[in-house]
């Protein structure tokens, strides 16, 4: 039994879940700054693991390890490299942004709302830096529990319906993937998953498996044939829980793509790799069609967030796809940013996306919350009011030219790393950028429509008192905190690139 | 030898006839106590004098292995779940302590036979038990049910009986380690009668088990017995046909050149599928929890369908699991039936907010009944799921994880009404007048205990994992 950071970062959410909620039953109050305290002590002891992690390291290290199982390796063990690591930063980072936020927009059953939010936390956490895989699956369930929860009881009309539906198609994927872990188990007599990259199982096994893994993460990312509970998911959840959502859930299937497609079954990924890449073109093209149509802004960025997670399918498809994994970049790039194949280049660009879209959907939700506090509406036809807060709406405009991924923001540099790497590989991928383009059309039109209107209605005006002005203030410092990163990513990419890089070329040259 | 294991089932019979005498003429929590003294000294001095060093007793008739050990505790501790479960609900049946004393020791006996003849009398001291139990409130329901479940159970018993004389006609033993034997030498058409046999002893099996398609009884039988005696029926009293299919199956019948796999297999996949599908349309809780509970024994049967070391002692562990649950689920429901009145599942809207404590327990053991990780229930499935998987049997496992995905449908909707909706208008009107007595802390005690016993058996499953591989590779060494 070995125990230390990694291990505190579980059980410091997981304390205070118990916590607060039991505080809770007494003072509501009490239990927010309690929440709001675990939530700024775990943000605190993720960055902390700055002063332990060695960034010249590529593969999983910091290991910590309690046995439970072990006659069937089922053990609780934990280690992280550069992917993970950054990863989780994200998530502690947005989640206390998150706790902060959720004041303005929770007046009921606080301390279970709060108590639900850090157990997400450690669910988040413990999937970004497992490296068991039952234990993988039981995180990855860990958050789609409170989840079912938090959109069920503080949801919008549809609420109940939005709950089960995301619950079923999310945890049908999840009961897949657990199928493919025991297929693994029984081949391999391992769930450990730097065992299983040490000592790769048979390549038959691994596309039986890795389909499996495929359709688990495909439906969380979402892909777009299975994506459909995600814009109700979205629009119904209270806002602070879709900046959850968006930025965080999206990103853990992401993670398993990588982690566990290619890390475990890179062949059977291989095998993947056309679906993939189809799919995420022909995502990246109906979710930016979708999104044209949307008439609520929260539907519409759910929309555009399929389209961004579509690169990310994209990417990873290029990524696994082993006749160019050795193929070797040439030119001034890979001089500047360290990088040696196209394949480890996907693999950045992918997690520099997974980042850059995290942080800037977590602003517009932010931004979303705001306008419901203060607006009364996101019906995008009725968003004339939002005039009358300029700041606000100063703010949107900088979020939407975040997500439309326009120089020099963080959005760019991911976009143009992942065409970079992932265009000379298939030359036809180049199609694209088109997509882009709608992207970046769908909301300049929405600015145009929003900021140039003048119909400004209240949605059901009985019912929408406008929370206190004064708040407003509080509410827009927290969204515009997520404003930094983004600059900063968006002219220094190497700060993130550098922490990222062993990590994937470590991934890329295991076969 | 003898006397080690003969000391435990004495201390039980003088409980037996203890709380009958007292019982009845002192009321009150008398028996109740001595019941429990009954089972804590049974277990105690079982402990001490551990009969279960793998041996035979009485000239071959009981066998003393892990198994039969582990199914002795599991049957006297959930004895007295049982027992502290029913204050209140059934105190003024003082009887009812004998009764479950009785049944508890045909259970046991039923887990340490090794003979046919002991299996069947054991088996009749238990049901006799029970189908009284069932009917002990004499209202017209639990009457109703009493009738039914004797009925149906007499069928059950008399086709257990008729497999057995053909058992003895083709082997001329009753001894079931002799029966395994006998059997791998037969062939050609002794085969025929061997599947004859081993048919009915399923079907008799079946009956008690709650296999579809003989669950018809189930449902209405757990809705009317009292809701203690329901724990015991559907918790434990299920789980001995279980135990007396591992003695007679695996350790008789299994040398016999049968496509086993493929029986079980097809009895597993139907009474899941069936029993999921029919619990997504019940309206009353008590009938829900009944169809439940049934899929859950179709996930057991899985063990029997991969038949290795691991799927056996996956086998045990998910019925251990759920065995615990289910007494703890019932028993809850029956202090919302009996107390508030709550029977449909529209009366459980809105109950969070007026029992918070007894919804999050609900809200663990339903979770765990579903298989949601970390619980123990996830645990279980997973063991067996995984041993089916390592037995080949991929697509059982496949068949299975995904009905337990289609249980979620039953059991989401049944959380959404706890947690998310209000509470119906005229809700007040069903509540029953609040009862403040102390003796309601008894079957709280239960719930409580249960949904603890879901966190508790997940974190201490590798121990618990080990004797149950232990006891299932004693079986297999035969």
């Amino acid at each position: 039994m070995s125990v230390g950071i990694l291990t505190s970062l579980i059980v410091v959410p997981l304390i205070g879940t118990l916590l607060v909620y039991f505080v809770g039953l007494k003072s509501q109050k009490v239990s927010t700054y309690v929440t709001q305290f675990i939530a700024l002590a775990t943000a605190a002891l993720s960055w902390a693991i700055f002063a332990f992690f060695d960034k010249t390291v590529g593969k999983l290290s910091m290991e910590e390890r309690i046995d439970w199982i072990p006659s069937i390796d089922i053990n609780f063990t934990l280690a992280i490299d550069g992917i993970s690591f950054v990863l989780i930063l994200l998530a502690t980072s947005l989640i206390l942004l998150v706790t902060f936020q959720s004041v303005f927009v929770i007046k009921e059953n606080v301390h279970l709302y709060n108590a639900l939010i850090l157990l997400i936390e450690v669910g988040i956490i413990g999937v970004f830096s497992t490296t068991n895989l039952v234990f993988f699956y039981i995180f990855w369930e860990l958050v789609l529990i409170p989840m079912f929860f938090l959109v069920g009881k503080w949801g919008g009309v549809k609420r109940k319906y939005t709950a089960i539906k995301f619950f079923i198609f999310t945890h049908v994927g999840s009961v897949l993937m657990l199928i493919s872990f025991m297929v693994i188990f029984a081949t391999s007599g391992s769930f450990d998953i730097v065992y299983l990259m040490a000592h790769p199982i048979s390549q038959s096994v691994q596309i039986i498996t890795g389909i499996g893994i495929f359709i688990g993460a495909a439906i969380k990312l979402p892909a777009i044939p299975v994506h459909t509970w995600q814009p109700d998911a979205y629009d119904q959840s209270p806002t602070p829980v879709s900046v959850l959502f968006a930025g965080l859930l999206a990103k853990m299937a992401g993670y398993a793509f990588i982690r566990l497609g290619l890390g475990i079954t890179p062949y059977g990924m291989d095998e993947l790799k056309y679906i993939l890449i189809v799919l995420g073109i022909f995502g990246a093209f109906y979710s930016a069609f979708a999104a044209i149509k949307q008439k609520s802004l929260k539907r519409l960025v759910a929309y555009t967030s399929i389209n961004h997670m579509s690169f990310v399918l994209v990417a990873i498809g290029v990524a696994s796809n082993f006749a160019i994994r050795a193929t070797r970049i040439n030119h001034v790039l890979a001089q500047y940013l360290q990088v040696t194949t196209y394949s480890q280049l996907a693999i950045i660009a992918t997690v520099f996306l997974m980042i850059s879209h995290g942080i800037s959907i977590g602003v517009m939700f932010l931004l979303i919350s705001a306008i419901e506090n203060h607006i009364g509406t996101e019906e995008i036809d009725y968003l004339g009011g939002l005039k009358t807060k300029p700041v606000l709406a100063g703010m949107v405009i900088v979020a939407s030219v975040a997500l439309i991924s326009a120089p020099p923001l963080s959005g760019f540099i991911a976009e143009i790393l992942l065409l970079f790497a992932v265009v000379p590989a298939f030359p036809w991928i180049s199609i694209l950028v088109v997509s882009i383009v709608f992207t970046a059309v769908i909301y300049l039109w929405l600015l145009t429509r929003v900021l140039f209107t003048d119909k400004a209605k209240v949605l059901n005006s009985k019912d929408f008192i406008e929370a206190d002005p004064k708040t407003l203030k509080y509410e827009l410092i927290i969204a515009a905190i997520l404003f930094i990163p983004i600059i900063i990513l968006g002219f220094f990419p190497d700060l993130l690139i550098t922490l990222i890089n062993k990590a994937a070329e470590y991934l890329m040259n295991i076969m | 030898m003898l006397v080690t294991i003969l000391i435990p089932i004495l201390i039980l019979l003088g409980g037996i006839i203890l709380s009958l005498i007292f019982g009845k003429a002192l009321k009150g929590d008398i028996s109740r106590i001595i019941g429990l003294l009954t089972i804590i000294t049974a277990i105690v001095v079982t402990a001490v004098l551990n009969p279960f060093t793998n041996n035979q007793a009485f000239h071959g008739l009981i066998t003393l292995d892990l198994f039969g050990g582990v199914f002795t505790y599991l049957f006297l501790s959930l004895a007295i779940f049982i027992i502290i479960g029913s204050m209140k609900m059934l105190d003024n049946r003082p009887e009812m302590i004998a009764l479950v004393l009785f049944s508890t020791l045909g259970m046991i006996l039923v887990s340490i036979s090794n003979d046919l003849i002991v299996i069947f009398i054991a088996w009749e001291i238990m049901s006799l038990s029970t189908y009284i139990l069932a009917g002990i409130k004499r209202t017209e329901k639990s009457t109703e049910a009493a009738v039914k479940y004797f009925i149906y159970g007499a069928v059950s018993s008399a086709l257990v009986l008729y497999a057995i004389s053909l058992v003895y006609g083709l082997t001329g033993t009753t001894k079931i380690d002799l029966i395994y034997q006998e059997l791998a030498t037969v062939s050609g058409n002794g085969l025929y009668i061997v599947g004859l046999f081993a048919t009915i002893f399923i079907f008799g099996f079946g009956y008690k088990m709650g296999m579809i398609p003989f669950h018809l009884w189930l449902p209405d039988v757990y809705e009317g017995s009292p809701a203690p005696v329901t724990a015991l029926l559907g918790g434990v009293a299920k789980k001995v046909a279980l135990v007396a299919t591992v003695r007679i199956f695996v350790q008789g019948f299994m040398s016999a050149n049968i496509q086993w796999k493929v029986i079980f297999a097809v009895v597993a996949v139907t009474t899941m599928t069936l029993a999921n599908i029919a619990a997504l349309v019940q309206k009353r809780v008590f009938r829900m929890f009944a169809y439940s509970s049934v899929s859950q024994v179709g996930y057991m049967l899985i063990g029997f369908a991969v038949l290795t070391t691991e799927s056996i002692a996956g086998m045990t562990i998910q019925l251990l699991v759920h065995a615990v649950t289910a007494v703890g689920v019932f028993i809850t429901i029956g202090i919302l039936v009996e107390k508030h009145g709550l029977k449909t599942m529209n009366d459980y809207k809105g109950l969070s907010k007026k029992k918070p404590v007894v919804s999050l327990s609900l809200a663990l053991m339903v979770l765990s009944l579903a298989g949601i990780p970390p619980l123990a229930g996830f645990v279980s499935k997973f063991l067996l799921f995984k041993s089916a998987v390592d037995g080949g049997m991929t697509w059982l496992a496949i068949v299975a994880i995904l009905n337990s995905v289609l249980s979620l449908g039953y059991y989401l909707p049944f959380l959404k009404n706890i947690f998310f909706d209000n509470a119906i208008e005229d809700q007040e009107e069903k509540n029953l007048p609040l009862d403040k007595d102390w003796r309601w802390y008894g079957p709280l005690t239960i719930t409580i205990l249960g949904a603890l016993a879901t966190i508790l058996l997940a974190i201490f499953a590798q121990a618990i994992f080990n004797v149950l591989l232990k006891a299932a590779q004693l079986l297999f060494e035969v």
